[in-house]
């Protein structure tokens, strides 16, 4: 008798119950498949909130200026100047975008309200910090002219709004009292509380006169057309003792992100167990409640080693079918949620923490989430079955069919 | 004989003080003045013109070096007001502001902003006398009697022929020494006598001081009311 | 009655089915405990920088010295220490207090010069209340007058090491700067960004001596017996105390904190949910499974008289058995990983391998165990197993007694 034909046959008898383990599988692997998808996306995020508006793939300062990077220190700048850009490489380059933060106190009566002004080239920035898309009132920066967009805890702070006046007051690289009238172009909404209430961007070439900075910066952010080869390409760059050339992967901020990373692993490993679990459930269920089919199969003249194979097929066959199942559905499941996005803000009371992610998770599949999800299923539900199926083995006939 | 007559007309720290006090307030005057700021090493100068009523008002305007024209400050007692040329509106510097450094120098603004004679922030004791650059001067120390004083105490050099302080130590309150102010090139005029050139050094930072050289000094001359006023501060 | 019995008979003639259905839900319960309980303990970890290092679980102001955005002005100071320890010492429900005086200055190493936030505490009894003292990276606590403690950032910030001099300047409090010559007796590294970064801690009485505010103090901080009963207690000494003082508790100091404490909520909900519907999905397919071989049973209880209703109950009862055991097992697992992380932990100390900072931390994440939710993931377990049960059941049971039998 052939197993296979055996084997497809017995899972049609009973459909239902194959059903139901095969569901009990299906879904097991959706969970697990989404669950790792969420996870990535929140990774995503966090180290795309990073880069977008903190570091880009490759920062560059002094050391001095990193050193004392705390207090702020316009005064260790850097000139932009033609030996600078000749040293970075073309090829794998995007976007070289200088950056000059500066501390200032706002306010219209009292200057106390402490914020963070960031002065950055509006076109350049398009790619990089992508400030135009997050803007929920008015319009963006233009270069050259006396435009501020801020974060939008900042103007409720300040109860300001688009086209009010916002007087900056701080002092130049040269310790100098400088300042300006902006006038608020743009209201933004980042979804991390912290930026949102104290950060404010106005145009590179206004903040560098406005700072005595003509034709200088404190800082440069670099895009690359690789993310992965930014260790790579930074240490190529040459630029001598006094400058620090660092890889995003090596910001401060984003070792906060690996830990969470790990915490969210475990989490992961969890759900993993769990959905093993649920598969070792039903294949044991599956086994043990067969134990008179089994004894009459044996009664009937089938040796060990057939039943042993013959139930390892069916095992099989509902791994395949319901991981199959479960893949598709994870799958479906993750791209929609990528498209779609979770909104994350709606489950936390404000938008204000300091976490640096949010608001919304982009679920982020990948093929190799999606093959090794498919593998899990089916690897864990035969593993698993293979033990009670190896007791199947001893069922004595005579025995078993006395339960009928 | 001679000890005896010149101990009759010895003065007393007091005196002295109040000599150096009369010497500082003139009634009105004008002047131009070269700044010589030494941070860490770092030299940056700035130049500025002024008027001043006593030490009730005052008004600078910078004109040097370009970064820095036409900012300008206006004192009215004790409070304070900068306009920066570019923000169009003058800025009140209160609270904790006036603490900061004018100019980035080691004058705060507070320093500026102090218009009290020294007699009644002080009491003051003649310890003695000693010699600075071959003058003989009075040394007398301070030591503050009201506790709104900045510098808890001070140490000052008096020449004795012009009853003007050529050098003074300032003191935190634990006796550190903070600042020391250094003055010379005294002019006379009228029957005041004060210097034109300051320097005050940073004691706690190293290559750390403010030189100020005042130039073309007029006193007692005839200051419209209008420039101490918000409205000349802030125009065009 | 007789149906329960009934009932737990059943539950054991299938005993392995009966294991293998406990064992889904308690695997699924204890990931749930298990999940909670690390949650908690990284909370936790946020907070305790809060409680252990800057504010103690509630702290005394004088009216109107607390605003948020971190002035510290010394004319709002509570005048005389004794004024208030003298009202509430011996309070029940208070563990501890202490006083601490905080203002702004800047530290001088004779070439650079960096502001920093000053701190004078009571040597003997801070380290009661505050894990400043285990917290020492190299050299020892304040010990003499002269001492002062600096964070390890500012530390290499301004090339300063244990045995180094530095000057401490600040304005005292009618505006007359004074410095203090101060000696590096130690180096912290508390993994609170303030306190490495920009604090000088010194004696408290060094700390009024250089601000002139006599026995003030900016802040008397208190430590509880119960950290879940702050609202009551601050109820009381509040009333004690009067209303020229204000009381505020650690949470109302750090609202911030709780806007993060939302995120993780929401990330552990969602993986709850998954955590749910996986273990649901074990148990529902068990339970069916276990229904629907029973049919031809329904059929013979129905033709001995048993009502419909009857025989649902005796299936739910057996559900609700094989629940208990499981989520009995379940919490008991849950609850000894939970020890296991309360005591031990898990170790991500290595994620912090390559950074370069100079005193490594060590980054243990302690699970915090919530009772009340282990009563509720037990409950839960029940209910799920019950409710889960009950639409096979239902189905079988609505059988005539002759299909039933015709299913044999």
């Amino acid at each position: 008798m052939n197993l296979f034909r055996l084997a497809y046959r017995n899972f049609f008898r009973n459909t239902r119950r194959s059903l139901i383990s095969g569901i009990s599988v299906a879904l097991a692997i959706t969970a697990i498949i989404f669950a790792r998808s969420y996870i990535r996306g929140i990774f995503q995020n966090m180290s795309g909130n990073v880069v977008k508006l903190v570091s880009g793939h490759i920062t560059i300062t002094t050391k001095e200026y990193e050193r004392r990077e705390r207090l702020i220190p316009i005064a260790e700048s850097f000139e932009l100047s033609e030996e600078f850009y000749a040293s970075l490489p073309e090829k794998d380059i995007k976007i070289v975008s200088p950056r000059i933060k500066f501390g200032v106190l706002l306010g219209e009566e009292e200057l106390s309200i402490p914020a963070l002004g960031y002065a950055i080239d509006p076109e350049k920035e398009r790619d990089i910090a992508g400030l135009q898309k997050r803007l929920v009132a008015g319009t963006y920066l233009r270069t050259g002219e006396r435009d501020a967009i801020l974060g939008k805890g900042l103007a409720e702070r300040l109860n300001m709004t688009v086209g009010d006046t916002l007087t900056v007051i701080t002092r130049t690289a040269y310790d100098s009292p400088t300042g300006l009238n902006f006038v608020i172009k743009g209201i933004f909404q980042i979804g991390i509380g912290g930026m949102d209430r104290s950060i404010f961007y106005i145009p590179l070439d206004v903040g560098q006169t406005m700072l005595d900075l003509e034709g200088r910066t404190t800082e440069v952010v670099i895009l690359l057309n690789d993310p992965n080869k930014a260790v790579e390409v930074a240490r190529s760059i040459r630029l001598g003792n006094d400058y620090a050339v660092t890889p995003y992967l090596y910001n401060p901020v984003l070792r906060w992100v690996n830990l969470a990373e790990v915490i969210y692993a475990f989490f992961y490993l969890i759900i993993l167990l769990v959905a093993c679990s649920a598969i070792a459930n039903t294949m044991l269920m599956i086994v043990f409640e067969r134990t008179k089919e089994i004894g009459m199969m044996k009664a009937l003249g089938l040796n060990n080693l057939s039943i042993v194979g013959l139930l390892t097929i069916e095992a099989s066959i509902i791994g395949v079918v319901g991981s199959f199942i479960g893949t598709i559905g994870g799958t479906i499941l993750s791209y929609w949620l990528k498209y779609k996005g979770i909104d994350i803000s709606m489950v936390s009371s404000t938008a204000s923490a300091d976490m640096p992610f949010g608001p919304i998770i982009y679920v982020a599949p990948t093929p190799f989430i999606i093959a090794t999800g498919f593998l899990v299923g089916l690897l864990v539900t035969v593993i698993v079955a293979l033990l009670p199926i190896s007791r199947a083995t001893r069922i004595n006939p005579a025995k078993a069919l006395k339960t009928i | 004989m001679l000890s005896v007559i010149v101990l009759l007309f010895a003065q007393t720290g007091t005196e002295i003080l109040e000599k150096v006090d009369d010497n500082t307030v003139v009634t009105s005057w004008s002047y131009r003045a070269k700044m010589t700021i030494s941070l860490g090493g770092t030299i940056r100068e700035k130049e500025f013109i002024g008027y001043a009523i006593g030490k009730e008002s005052a008004y600078m305007e910078f004109t040097y070096p370009a970064r820095d024209k036409g900012t300008r400050f206006l004192k009215i007692g004790d409070e304070m007001w900068m306009y920066i040329p570019t923000v169009e509106r003058a800025t009140k510097i209160a609270g904790h502001m006036l603490r900061q450094s004018m100019m980035g120098s080691d004058f705060s603004y507070d320093d500026i902003v102090e218009n009290r004679r020294l007699i009644e922030l002080y009491d003051v004791e003649l310890t003695g006398t000693e010699d600075i650059e071959g003058k003989e001067c009075y040394v007398l120390q301070l030591t503050a009697k009201v506790p709104e004083t900045s510098y808890y105490s001070r140490r000052m050099w008096v020449d004795k022929d012009i009853h003007a302080a050529v050098k003074v130590e300032l003191y935190a309150k634990s006796g550190k020494l903070l600042k020391e102010v250094t003055t010379s090139e005294f002019i006379s005029v009228s029957n005041y006598t004060f210097p034109t050139q300051i320097k005050m050094v940073n004691k706690l930072r190293r290559d750390t001081y403010t030189e100020l050289k005042l130039e073309d000094v007029k006193l007692d001359i005839n200051i419209p009311d209008r420039i101490f006023t918000k409205a000349y501060l802030e125009r065009k | 009655m007789r149906l329960v019995y009934i009932a737990w008979r059943n539950v054991f003639r299938h005993t392995r089915r009966t294991i293998i259905t406990a064992a889904a839900i308690s695997v699924g319960l204890s990931s749930m405990i298990f999940m909670n309980t690390m949650m908690n303990g990284a909370d936790k970890m946020a907070s305790r920088n809060i409680i252990d290092f800057e504010t103690s679980h509630m702290e005394i102001f004088a009216e109107g010295y607390y605003r948020e955005e971190g002035v510290f002005p010394l004319d709002t100071i509570i005048e005389d220490q004794k004024l208030v320890t003298d009202k509430i010492k011996g309070m029940s429900g208070i563990s501890g207090m202490t006083p601490r005086v905080k203002f702004q200055a800047s530290i001088s190493n004779g070439i650079d010069e960096l502001p920093v936030l000053g701190m004078g505490v009571d040597i003997e009894n801070d380290n009661r209340i505050f894990k400043i003292g285990n917290s020492i990276a190299a050299g020892t606590y304040l010990q003499n007058e002269g001492d002062v403690l600096i964070g390890t950032n500012l530390a290499s910030d301004m090339d300063l090491d244990v045995g180094s001099y530095l000057t401490i300047i600040t304005k005292d409090r009618n505006g007359t700067y004074n410095a203090y010559d101060l000696t590096v007796s130690g180096i912290i590294n508390t993994g609170h960004p303030l306190f490495d970064r920009n604090m000088a801690i010194i004696s408290i009485a060094q700390a009024r001596d250089l601000l002139a505010i006599g026995q003030g103090m900016t802040e008397l901080c208190i430590r509880a017996n119960d950290e879940n009963k702050l609202a009551p207690l601050k109820e009381k000494i509040s009333r004690v105390i009067g209303k020229e003082y204000e009381v505020l508790t650690w949470k109302e100091m750090n609202a911030a904190i709780f806007e993060i404490s939302g995120f993780k909520r929401a990330g552990q909900f969602m993986i709850a949910l998954v955590v749910v519907v996986i273990a649901a999905v074990g148990i529902v397919n068990t339970m069916l499974m276990a229904v629907m071989e029973r049919v031809p049973e329904i059929g013979t209880l129905k033709a001995m008289g048993f009502s419909n209703t009857g025989i649902v109950k005796m299936f739910l009862y057996e559900g609700g058995i094989i629940g208990i055991f499981g989520s009995l097992l379940g919490c008991l697992l849950g609850l000894l990983v939970s020890i296991y992380l309360v005591h031990v932990g898990l170790d991500f100390s290595s994620v912090f391998e390559n950074m370069d900072i100079v005193y490594p931390m060590k980054f243990i994440i302690k699970g915090e165990i919530d009772y009340l939710n282990l009563v509720y993931v037990f409950l839960f377990g029940i209910f799920v197993s019950i409710g889960v049960t009950l639409w096979p059941v239902r189905r079988a049971t609505k059988l005539e007694a002759v299909d039933a039998l015709r299913h044999v």
